[in-house]
């Protein structure tokens, strides 16, 4: 029985936030929102209630999976380095798919309505992942002969490391460490509204993912980085934080014409059938307009 | 199950400790708009996108209205310490009361955004609810 990190991790995050704030009183008042934080910090809570629920489903089904499969790596050392850097792989093709496919967005746009940045910001964790089949992206490992606990052990350890990229209180890490690991500066892109960043930089532990694959944009100081999401949710009511895009999505699909209705649940957020709305793409090329106008 | 009802309470106690924390600290007021450049920076990342021409700033600097080349207006709402940007529909409505203007739409939620203007307010602004 391995214990969850994540737990292990909780007085941990709680001794940050503090050290973070009382940074952020004599360095930069406005990371912090009283409001805000009592948002972030429950959704979180509830994301650890609901995942104490749905954790036991998702172990099943990663036992599924392994004992599906002939091949079995077991306990051996090399598969714990190698486990981490799939899983991190995996997590960059979820978040990726988590920003371009709206069932996904769904599940993972409360992590990013606040218009704040700071530690906390890193706990509004979702709510709806499982109802998402979110849990599909890490199902291969299993299938690949690495053990559950293992996976399960590797995605928290995940979860803890992105823990401190979400702060405003580290500018650049060393180069080579930027080179390779997500950072604050990194991550900062990701949460950023600016037309530039949006859908950017997606990695967890490894910025290498979004280099590899074309969707890495490092951070300009010239640029005032603006928080949140397109259309600015404008409440700390933590119900429609976590629901309001599914509701949303729920209503598109009700007055969508038949032909057009999944196109709501697969295409990107913004998008839709008679172009009345802009998808980051369509927003970026706007900007870039302005620009040259 | 015991173990997880455990920390759960304790994360519920954790939590509210925080938010005291950041209350009394004195992270509880509202956003301001340091500058104009502040407000056309909130302007521009509504949503559909705004090119604010000209922007009416309110004397608390707690609001603004703007509007484009186009004539469309926006508003910039407080949401805690930062601002959100609405874009007004043609269906929205303006009111004076005395050095008071309140706008009413749709985009903006059911109640009205008041913006104060103890200084003069630009003419374009003192006409919008004559021309509405």
């Amino acid at each position: 029985m391995i214990p969850d990190p994540v737990t292990l991790a909780i007085p941990l995050f709680v001794a940050l936030i503090i050290g973070e704030v009382l940074w952020a009183r004599s360095r930069r008042p406005e990371a912090y929102e009283s409001r805000d934080t009592a948002t972030s910090l429950f959704i979180g809570l509830g994301s650890t209630a609901v995942g104490a629920i749905t954790g036991g489903a998702l172990a099943a089904m990663l036992f599924w999976a392994h004992a599906s499969t002939p091949l079995n790596i077991g306990w051996v050392w090399w598969a714990w380095p190698l486990c981490f850097v799939l899983d991190d792989f995996a997590y960059y093709l979820f978040h990726r798919s988590a920003h371009r496919v709206r069932w996904f967005w769904a599940s993972h746009v409360n992590h990013h309505s606040s218009q704040h940045y700071n530690l906390s910001t890193a706990l509004r964790q979702s709510w709806t992942g499982f109802f998402a089949a979110s849990f599909i992206f890490r199902l291969p490992l299993a299938f690949a002969g690495f053990e559950p606990a293992m996976i399960i052990a590797c995605g928290g350890i995940n979860l803890i490391y992105q823990f401190w990229i979400h702060t405003e209180s580290v500018g650049r890490m060393p180069r080579w460490f930027e080179a390779i690991m997500n950072t604050p500066s990194h991550h900062r892109v990701h949460h950023a509204i600016n037309p530039r960043y949006l859908d950017r930089n997606y990695a967890g532990v490894f910025i290498i993912w979004d280099r590899m694959f074309g969707t890495f944009t490092p951070e300009d100081d010239s640029d005032r980085i603006r928080y949140g999401i397109v259309n600015q949710l404008g409440t700390f009511n933590i119900v429609k934080a976590v629901f309001h895009e599914w509701s949303a999505i729920a209503k598109d699909v009700w007055r969508a014409p038949w032909r057009h209705k999944l196109s709501y649940l697969w295409r990107e957020p913004g998008w839709s059938h008679d172009g009345s709305r802009e998808t980051s793409d369509m927003i970026r090329a706007r900007w870039e307009r302005e620009r040259l106008d | 199950m015991s173990a997880e009802i455990i920390t759960i309470g304790a994360s519920l106690l954790a939590i509210l400790a925080l938010v005291a924390l950041v209350h009394f600290l004195g992270f509880s007021r509202g956003g301001v708009l340091q500058t104009d450049s502040d407000a056309e920076g909130f302007f521009r990342l509504a949503a559909g996108g705004f090119a604010p021409l000209d922007i009416a700033i309110n004397d608390q600097r707690t609001g603004a209205l703007a509007r484009d080349a186009n004539g469309r207006l926006a508003v910039l709402l407080a949401h805690g310490g930062s601002f959100i940007a609405r874009v007004l529909g043609d269906e929205a409505s303006f009111a004076w009361e005395g050095k008071r203007l309140s706008i009413t739409d749709q985009t903006i939620g059911p109640r009205s955004l008041v913006l104060q203007f103890d200084n003069s307010a630009p003419d374009w602004v003192k006409g919008l609810a004559s021309a509405k």
